[in-house]
């Protein structure tokens, strides 16, 4: 079975409050097959930060992001008659993740939008408390990260998603031409010409227009 | 040598090279300050990547994203549709065949006899079929029709039922505690939505009135009241059972779709949102796929009435107005016992959302299930008041919940507390960030003489409770900027003041 570890933890928080927390993943699938409403609401308040986590880093910005999270869960929540447990639920959901973001890519390569930079500054002020640093080095990390997400925003959205993949969260491609749909010889090759395309941009930018 | 390629200069900065590979570059590197640079660059951007890849979620509206979810998705809990046994699905391929033949020979029969127009498009004479079969001499089944039961789920303003029994039952409350059958006529002060199956619901619109002619397991038959208005959507139906609108001398009818019939002073105008719908009369029949629109008079003949495509907007104005039905149904007794009733006051023109779901303008009665529900209402210029949770249970309720007139935050501080508070906030807000948002256009003589106007709201905390930008322009990715440098303004406790403010550059 592949399995692909979520990089956040589910919401712990409230986990005690949920009378069905507790329940393991195969056994949730099987609840929320036979249309259980709690089961769907466990399986919401477990996976939905890390949803809206994925997408969020994978598009760099909250722009619609509520409603690529409720994208998401409706085509889980459609889609898991399908689901036969040959991967973890969360790497399912990271799949789907990918897709929804993937159509958002395409939507604004038609019609560009800016990056926003209130969310990354929302990012490093939420970090503030953890890693205090003076106002100019959190000036500098904004601008490499603005920078880092402008030149993913000017490739192609499947060069993007590969290269997001492989460089940013580190993974192989065995893993990705599984998360993407592909085979590894086809993300290899994407991957390749991605990191061209990428690190030229990255090597010549200007710094970015953030203030 | 020759300027090293980024993606071998990245793998350098990442320490991915070894031996003779990273000897060369690094000698190259020393000599070249392009490279150098590049290296720095992407040494940096590398160093993001790890910052980016530990990125937590932003605080959502979880539970709204959650109610949406259920809404959309909420035909998953309808209770499983019966379906046919396979001695009756065998009994259906030995019939089947003999009913074709029999059609076959009555069309014939009729096409001969009668020697009227001929239909030479397929999809019309296909479309003819069902309706043709209501004037089929074949004699009824002897079986009674077994009656279904709508029930109410919105009431828009002030609604009316005239019951077939002749008694008149007007508000949300009474409107939606009746058992709307067929002989009821139905007037719609807003929009009235009445449900009589799962995905099954029709509309009353605004100022318009229905009757129901006929409601039951063969047919479900409704008579639209001249400059009247009905929004469908329907499911499909049962085998045999039709779904008819008469609207004067035409009549519309579905097996499974969404659709508006809207009958004017001396004509008829039908749109299909999705789905296909037959508009029939005395002299042919005309079918409308989705996107598609017929607009016919009533003295003109239906025959030959091209249908036209609809316009974007218009499309997106029926899917808007979609009837509002129950995500779950199973029968309407147990409907009725186990939903419940929420009347909502809220001032004219104030668009009302229900669980994220846009439900209607003004003072509405909905019903919906047992539960948090949340509600969310606008004001007349379409901006988001504060929402709150609204807690019902299984029981109807008299008492409606009250939504806010005006947004919390209005102008009711004084005029020398509103001017207090921007001389606090001019103060406040950081200055230098300011100037750095408009920095690029600055370089390029752009920027001077452009403005940004903002209305801003503070609570008697010094909070700033919104700020919404009025009219600027700057570009989107500035002007998101000038708001957020401005929402980051801390005020001291004062007076609660709302006010309008522009920021020229």
């Amino acid at each position: 079975m592949l399995s692909l570890v979520a990089k956040q933890p589910s919401d712990p928080a409230r986990a005690g409050d949920r009378p069905l927390s507790g329940l393991d993943e195969r056994e949730l699938v099987r609840r929320c097959k036979a249309n259980e409403r709690s089961a769907h609401d466990e399986l919401y308040h477990r996976f939905r930060r890390v949803v809206a986590a994925n997408l969020y880093r994978v598009l760099g910005d909250r722009g619609e992001l509520e409603d690529l999270v409720q994208e998401v869960f409706v085509i889980a929540f459609r889609g898991l008659a399908q689901f036969r447990h040959e991967a973890q639920l969360g790497t399912w959901l990271y799949r789907i993740c990918l897709n929804v973001a993937f159509g958002k890519m395409r939507a604004r390569a038609r019609r560009p939008a800016a990056i926003a930079v209130a969310d990354l500054e929302a990012a490093l002020e939420r970090s503030d408390g953890d890693r205090p640093e003076s106002p100019a080095r959190a000036l500098e990390r904004r601008e490499d990260q603005a920078r880092v997400y402008a030149a993913l925003e000017k490739l192609a959205p499947k060069k993007r998603l590969v290269l997001y993949l492989h460089e940013i969260e580190g993974r192989d491609l065995k893993d990705i031409a599984y998360l993407v749909d592909s085979n590894a010889v086809t993300v290899r090759t994407r991957l390749f010409y991605a990191k061209r395309e990428f690190y030229k941009l990255l090597a010549e930018a200007a710094p970015p227009e953030v203030p | 040598m020759s300027c090293v390629a980024p993606h071998r200069l990245a793998e350098f900065a990442r320490g991915g090279l070894t031996g003779r590979g990273h000897a060369r570059i690094a000698a190259h590197v020393d000599d070249c300050g392009r490279c150098r640079d590049a290296v720095a660059r992407l040494r940096d951007a590398q160093r993001a990547f790890a910052a980016i890849a530990e990125r937590e979620a932003p605080e959502l509206r979880w539970d709204r994203i959650r109610a949406q979810t259920y809404w959309t998705t909420g035909s998953l809990t309808a209770l499983p549709v019966a379906r046919p046994s396979r001695a009756r699905a065998v009994a259906a391929w030995a019939v089947g065949p003999l009913v074709l033949a029999g059609a076959a020979a009555a069309w014939f029969a009729v096409a001969g006899s009668a020697g009227e127009a001929t239909l030479t498009d397929r999809s019309v004479r296909t479309a003819m079929a069902p309706l043709d079969a209501a004037a089929d001499p074949t004699p009824e089944p002897v079986t009674e029709a077994a009656p279904l039961v709508g029930v109410v789920t919105l009431v828009e303003g002030r609604g009316e039922i005239v019951t077939a029994g002749g008694a008149t039952l007007v508000g949300g409350s009474a409107v939606g505690a009746h058992r709307v059958g067929a002989g009821d006529r139905l007037i719609g002060d807003g929009r009235l939505a009445v449900q009589f199956g799962p995905n099954s619901t029709f509309t009353v619109g605004p100022r318009s009135a229905v009757v129901v002619a006929r409601l039951d397991d063969r047919a479900i038959e409704l008579v639209v009241e001249p400059a009247a208005r009905v929004d469908v959507e329907v499911a499909a139906r049962a085998p045999g059972q039709r779904f008819v609108v008469h609207a004067g001398a035409r009549a519309v009818e579905v097996r499974g779709t969404a659709f508006r019939v809207e009958r004017g002073a001396d004509g008829v105008a039908v749109a299909c949102e999705h789905g296909r719908v037959a508009v029939s009369s005395a002299d042919a029949t005309v079918e409308l796929g989705a996107g598609q629109k017929l607009a016919v008079g009533d003295r003109e003949p239906l025959l030959g009435r091209a249908v036209e495509p609809m316009e974007l907007t218009e499309l997106s104005e029926l899917a808007a107005a979609r009837p509002a039905g129950l995500p779950l149904w199973t029968d309407p007794e147990t409907i009725f016992r186990t939903t419940a009733a929420l009347p909502l006051l809220a001032p004219t023109g104030h668009a009302v959302a229900i669980d994220g779901v846009p439900t209607g303008t003004g003072s509405l009665w909905r019903r919906l299930p047992p539960g948090r529900h949340l509600i969310e209402t606008t004001d007349p210029r379409g901006q988001a008041l504060p929402g709150r949770w609204v807690e019902i249970g299984g029981e109807p309720s008299e008492t409606p919940v009250v939504l806010a007139a005006e947004p919390e935050l209005t102008a009711t501080g004084t005029a020398a507390a509103r001017r207090a508070r921007l001389r606090e906030l001019s103060r406040a807000i950081d200055a230098v960030a300011l100037r750095g948002c408009v920095r690029s256009l600055s370089k390029q003589g752009l920027a001077e003489g452009t403005h940004v106007e903002l209305e801003v709201g503070v609570s008697t905390a010094g909070a700033i409770r919104y700020l919404n930008v009025i009219d600027t322009d700057l570009p989107d990715r500035v002007t998101a900027c000038v708001r957020d440098v401005v929402g980051r303004a801390r005020l001291t406790a004062g007076a609660q003041v709302a006010w309008r403010h522009t920021i020229t550059f």
